[in-house]
Order: C-alpha cells, then sequence, then structure tokens
C-alpha cells in the first residue's frame, strides 16, 4: 500500500523559480530605461555567463549539456542587477559564472547557504575594484560624506539617481515584491523586519544631525536595502524558515549594515551585512545540531 | 472561531456537494471484514441483514442470503434472490428511556451495533474515555478534496447529529459539547444554530477551512487555544472528538436497531464520469460501485480509497469497508516527479503539528508526533514523498 499524497499544489520548483524572475523584471525594465543599452548588456553578459557555467559545469561533472535551470537565470540576473550601470561586461560575464559555480560549489540549489550571487559579487569587487567603474556621487556617498544629496524622495522612489541597475527604482522593486507576496513566494516577515529596523536606527542615529527623518528615508530608498531584502534574504535557499529566525536574520542584517555604514563602508554594507548574517546562522545551525546530536547519544 | 497554525487549502474538487445521496442496490454479493473478531458463522449459514457475523459483533451482514465464504479474515455473503433485504430478529431499537440509561446500557448496544467511520470503534471510543471526557466535540469539518460525505451528512441529518451528541454526553456523563462546523458552510451553520438555540449545554462552534481539521488532535487544540486558556485541568485527554457521521449512525442505530450495514461514500475523481454520494452496503466490491459511478478504467491511473491526500492505493476487487469514506480514481494527470529539496520550508509553514518535514526526510527518521496528515507532501513544490517520516499511523490514531 502506497502512503504517499496522491493530489498535490499547483507550485512547483518550476514555477517558484519562475515567480522570482517574474518579480524581477520591473527591475530590469527600469534598469534598461534609465541606464541604456550598456546596462542592458551588464545584464545579458551576466546572464549568459551563469549560463555558460552552469552547462559547462553539467559538461565536466555528467558529460553531457544541461540546460541551465531557472535558478541559474534568477543568480545571473540577480548578479547582473546589483552592478552599475558602466560596469565592464567581461567581468559581469565573469561575476554571473562565478555566482552560479558558488551555488554549485556550496551544495547546489535548496543547499547553498548564502545568496551566491552577493558572494561573487563581493568577490569580484574585491578582487577586480577598477573595472567596477563606479558613479562617483551615489546618494548614500553623499550623504555619509556629511551633505545632503540633491535627490528628491521623489527621485529616489521612481529610480531617477544613480546606483545599482536593479537597485534604484523603489517603485519597480516594491511591484516585485507585491507579484512574490500575492504568489505567497516570498515571505514578508524578514524584508519588514530588515527595513523597519534599519529605518529606526537611521532615525534614531541620524547620519545628518537634526533631519533623522530625512536621514532614515535616503538610507533606506538609496542604500540597496530594498533589493537585497526582497531578493536575497527571501531567496528560498538561503532564507531562515522559522518567524523567529526571520525576525532576527532581518534586524541582524539591519543593525550590521548600520555599523558597517558608520565605519566607512557605505556602498558594500548592505552586502556583507546580508553574506555575514547567512554565514553566522549556517554556523549557529550547525552547532545546534552537533549540541543536540552528542545531547542525544548521551 | 476555531483555527490552527500550519495547515493547507487544498482545491476543493467537491462535485458531489449538495447533491442527493443515492442509495446503492443491493448487491449480488457482500465480502466482509471481519475486523479480526473470531467470526460466529459458518458456510453454508443464512444470515439477514443486521445479523452479527463476529464474536463480538464487529462485522454484520449487509445484505440477506447465505454465507459462501470465510476465508482471509472476510465472510463472503451471497444474496438471496427472493428476499434480499429481510432484516434480522436482533434489530431492536434501544428499549430504555435515555435519561434512565447508564453507561453500561449505551456502551454494550452501540458495541453490538459495530458503528466505526475511522481506526477506532465507536463503543472503544467510549470505553476509552469513560472517566476522563470532560468536553465533547462534534467534528462536522471535511476539507479534504473530493470528499463530501460529512457535508451531505450535515446538510440532511442535523437533528440525528444533535441527538448522537446526547446520547454520548448522556453515556460519558459530559455537561459540555460543541457541534463544529466549517465557516463556508453558513447555512448548515445558521440552521444547527438554529436548532440548537434552546439547548444550553451544546455549542455551535464555527472553524476554519483548513485541512487538516478533521484531524481529532488538531480540532482538540485549536479549541483549548481558543476555549480552554484558562483552565489548566483540561487537556486534549479531556476532549472527546466524534465525527457527525457517527454521531447520526449512533442516534440511527438507537432508533431502528440496525448495526451499521451501510457506509456513505463519496464516488469521485476525474476518471469517474458520473460521481455520486453514495450509500452502500458494506461489503461490496468496489469494481461494482465503480461501475455505478462511470468509472473510465482506460483513462484512470490509480483509485484511492479515502482522501487523496492521506488515502492509500486500493484495488478494484476489495470491498467496501466502515472505514472508507471515498473512492477517488484520478487520470495520469495527477502524477508527479520527484525533484530535489530546494528548502524553501513550506512544508515546515504547512505542517499542523510544528515539525520540520525535510529535516526528518533529510534524516530519514520518523516523528511520534506526526499525525500522518499529508500537509508536507502536498505542499512540497519539490514533489518529495514524505511517507517515510509519517509511518506512525496507529501511533496518532489512537490519540
Amino acid at each position: 500500500m502506497n502512503k504517499s499524497t496522491f493530489i498535490k499544489t499547483a507550485d512547483s520548483v518550476t514555477s517558484i523559480r519562475a515567480d522570482f524572475i517574474i518579480a524581477l523584471l520591473p527591475a530590469i525594465i527600469w534598469g534598461a530605461v534609465r541606464f541604456g543599452m550598456h546596462s542592458v548588456y551588464v545584464m545579458a553578459a551576466a546572464l549568459l555567463g551563469a549560463a555558460l557555467s552552469h552547462i559547462l559545469f553539467g559538461f565536466f561533472t555528467e558529460g553531457k549539456f544541461i540546460l541551465p535551470s531557472l535558478y541559474t537565470v534568477f543568480c545571473g540576473l540577480s548578479f547582473g542587477l546589483m552592478l552599475y550601470q558602466n560596469t565592464s561586461v567581461l567581468l559581469a560575464a565573469a561575476g554571473g559564472a562565478l555566482s552560479v559555480f558558488i551555488v554549485i560549489l556550496l551544495g547546489g540549489e535548496g543547499k547553498c547557504p548564502v545568496f551566491a550571487p552577493i558572494v561573487a559579487r563581493l568577490i569580484i569587487f574585491q578582487l577586480l575594484p577598477y573595472r567596477i567603474n563606479k558613479p562617483e556621487r551615489l546618494p548614500l556617498e553623499i550623504l555619509f560624506s556629511g551633505e545632503l544629496p540633491s535627490d528628491s524622495t521623489f527621485d529616489l522612489v521612481l529610480g531617477m539617481t544613480s546606483g545599482i541597475i536593479g537597485g534604484v527604482s523603489v517603485i519597480a522593486l516594491l511591484v516585485g515584491l507585491l507579484y512574490l507576496l500575492i504568489r505567497k513566494t516570498a515571505d514578508h516577515k524578514t524584508v519588514l523586519s530588515y527595513i523597519a529596523v534599519s529605518v529606526a536606527l537611521s532615525f534614531i542615529f541620524p547620519t545628518f544631525e537634526g533631519r533623522g527623518m530625512e536621514s532614515a528615508i535616503i538610507e533606506l530608498l538609496s542604500g540597496e536595502i530594498l533589493f537585497v531584502s526582497i531578493f536575497a534574504l527571501s531567496d528560498y535557499s538561503s532564507a531562515a524558515k522559522s518567524f523567529i529566525g526571520k525576525i532576527a536574520c532581518g534586524a541582524a542584517c539591519a543593525v550590521l549594515t548600520f555599523v558597517l555604514r558608520k565605519n566607512g563602508f557605505v556602498s558594500e554594507s548592505v552586502f556583507i551585512s546580508v553574506t555575514t548574517v547567512q554565514i553566522v546562522a549556517f554556523c549557529a545551525k550547525l552547532i545546534y545540531s552537533k549540541a543536540k546530536e552528542i545531547k542525544y547519544a548521551n | 472561531m476555531l483555527n490552527f497554525k500550519g495547515g493547507i487549502k487544498p482545491d476543493a474538487h467537491k462535485y458531489t456537494k449538495n447533491t442527493e445521496v443515492v442509495h446503492f442496490p443491493l448487491p449480488s454479493s457482500v465480502r466482509i471484514f471481519a475486523y479480526g473478531d473470531d467470526i460466529s458463522v459458518n458456510r453454508g449459514d443464512e444470515v439477514k441483514i443486521g445479523d452479527s457475523l463476529t464474536v463480538n459483533h464487529l462485522a454484520h451482514s449487509s445484505v440477506c442470503g447465505k454465507v459462501t465464504d470465510i476465508s482471509n479474515g472476510y465472510v463472503t455473503v451471497t444474496a438471496d434472490e427472493k428476499d434480499r433485504e429481510a432484516v434480522s430478529a436482533s434489530a431492536v431499537p434501544f428499549n430504555k428511556k435515555l435519561s434512565a440509561a447508564s453507561f453500561e446500557d449505551i456502551y454494550s448496544f452501540t458495541a453490538s451495533k459495530g458503528i466505526c467511520f475511522g481506526d477506532t470503534f465507536l463503543h472503544k471510543k467510549l470505553e476509552i474515555n469513560h472517566t476522563r471526557a470532560k468536553i465533547l466535540l462534534v467534528n462536522c469539518a471535511e476539507t479534504a478534496p473530493f470528499l463530501c460525505t460529512a457535508y451531505n451528512t450535515l446538510a440532511s441529518k442535523k437533528k440525528e447529529i444533535v441527538y448522537g451528541t446526547k446520547i454520548i454526553m448522556r453515556a460519558l456523563g459530559i455537561k459540555k459539547a460543541a457541534i463544529t462546523i466549517e465557516k463556508t458552510n453558513r447555512k448548515a451553520l445558521k440552521e444547527m444554530k438554529a436548532l440548537l438555540e434552546s439547548t444550553a449545554n451544546i455549542e455551535v462552534i464555527s472553524q476554519s477551512s483548513k485541512y487538516p481539521f478533521e484531524s481529532p488532535l488538531v480540532l482538540k487544540r485549536a479549541f483549548l487555544n481558543k476555549y480552554v486558556t484558562q483552565n489548566k485541568d483540561i487537556k486534549t485527554d479531556n476532549i472527546m472528538v466524534i465525527s457527525c457521521e457517527e454521531a447520526s449512525a449512533l442516534f440511527e442505530a438507537f432508533k431502528t436497531g440496525l448495526p451499521m450495514v451501510n457506509k456513505l461514500i463519496t464516488v469521485d475523481g476525474d476518471a469517474v464520469n458520473s460521481p455520486h454520494c453514495l450509500s452502500v452496503p458494506i461489503g461490496t466490491s468496489l469494481s461494482e460501485v465503480l461501475e455505478f459511478c462511470e468509472f473510465d478504467e482506460t483513462f484512470s491511473d490509480k483509485i484511492i480509497e479515502g482522501n487523496p491526500i492521506m488515502g492509500k492505493l486500493c484495488s478494484p476487487d476489495s470491498s467496501v469497508s466502515k472505514e472508507t469514506n471515498a473512492i477517488i480514481a484520478l487520470s495520469k494527470r495527477f502524477f508527479y516527479n520527484s525533484t530535489g529539496c530546494i528548502s524553501c520550508g513550506r512544508c515546515r509553514s504547512a505542517c499542523p503539528v510544528r515539525l520540520d518535514p525535510a529535516k526528518l526526510l533529510e534524516e530519514k527518521t520518523f516523528s511520534a508526533k506526526c499525525i500522518n496528515c499529508g500537509c508536507c507532501a502536498y505542499i512540497c513544490p519539490a514533489r518529495l514523498d514524505f511517507s517515510v517520516i509519517s509511518t506512525n499511523r496507529e501511533v496518532t490514531a489512537n490519540e
């Protein structure tokens, strides 16, 4: 007798992967419109790099050509969207490939404890900083240099400012988030926790003395927090699973981001904090499991 | 409203909802399971409808005829062509006033009628809950896909459910009972509330339409969380749960004296052209039932006894038993290929007893807390088979 379940939900792994890619579309479209053709080449190169890496890995390990999965597409696109518009196309391709390589190296989809495109970005930015072509006056950097940026809140919300290709338009990101929430693919707890704690910290300890709310808004809208909290912290492979885990993860990322920003890591703070929290959470889980095993063995 | 954390809301597929219950014609022969009890009849014996086939009255003949075979714990009765519907002389209604009846009176009468709708006979439930039950819950939830038997019972037998509830309350000395009905079944909720308007000790409570509210443990915990937060003396053990079908069947047995010889079942699925809610004599061959509902054999991939989330595969050669509440024939459309776990955590969110099914599966272990509801397997986008973690069916059945 079979005890298995005979009917299943319509959602499949493919549909979940597709949902994340669909949620990226508004950011992709706005990035292309705002930054022009070179940004399209950057995103395409990252995607191709990721796909090629997947195909080559399949060829060398299994001796056959394997079509890239939608998760590979998501990794490639996410990496492309985290670059600046004038980044070298070759670097974008290399980063896309590195993202997929990291996923495979750390156990594959569903096992990888970190959001691979962010790790790839951190590595690439450390190894080849001169190929990134970072814009000179990012709103967040202006704020931390002691001035108030000239960009209005409307510019920041719409995405009429400079920053990473996928992170400039708050509206595009919120449309993506809304789609994920309607489809129940992403969970709002981590996103809300990250945003709420970030805003609270920026408000209580404002960068620009006496203008706490303004500082908080600029830090939230121009600092890649939204992009990372929606796509990196909601990524099903590396996201926390329990209620407390989700809240704690978002809050820890926000605190670390705040500390890093205050200590000079302005543009990279979000990426460093998310990766650090994911690594710490993974290690804590391992230690907890081992401790439990030892406890039961005794 | 009663609710619980986790659970799923599967597509309803309730095509036999609001349809009339059809009485299946008496079959030419029935093959009745004896539930491991000592068989009290011999080959060649003449039996009538309601005659006991076992020593402890767990199985009764559902047709009038002759015992033609006794094998593998089953008794086959071939129906008499002339007088198929003759009823046993032992089918005598309960002859005492309910207010004067003791636990022993009600228990022995119930035990002689072989009422069973799940894993446990009703008289066993009475025995288990004799001294400990303080609250009785009558569960009318039917949240599993396709199934409409409880829904149709509730629609047509509200009074019987209430009287059945009163019988159990009397037997166990329970002062408080509640009939729980899904909030989406507004009509039944309203009618039941009107019926019980003047009955102070039976409440009508709405419950969410989440699966697995059919599970007694899930219902008990939801009830405790909502209504018994202050009273620490009441635990899940102090709550007895029966289904609305059990309550209705108990009252009918008391009224007519006839043991449980028919079963209301849902026959549905995309390989069934004429889905029905049928009242079928116990022991009827599944192939006859399926044929009656225009089952398309060429289209079907699997026949499931019970609900399609936690039921079991069965063969058309088997027969309707007391536990059978549905026969669902599904096509190849319902065939799923498994992929690797992507750690999405949906199984964990859906688990009504707050387990981490993916972790248990990875460790190839099972938890005694698992209630085998199948929520994790249903919700899993990777279509993983979680049956390995729910091998403790017996443990949870008695909970």
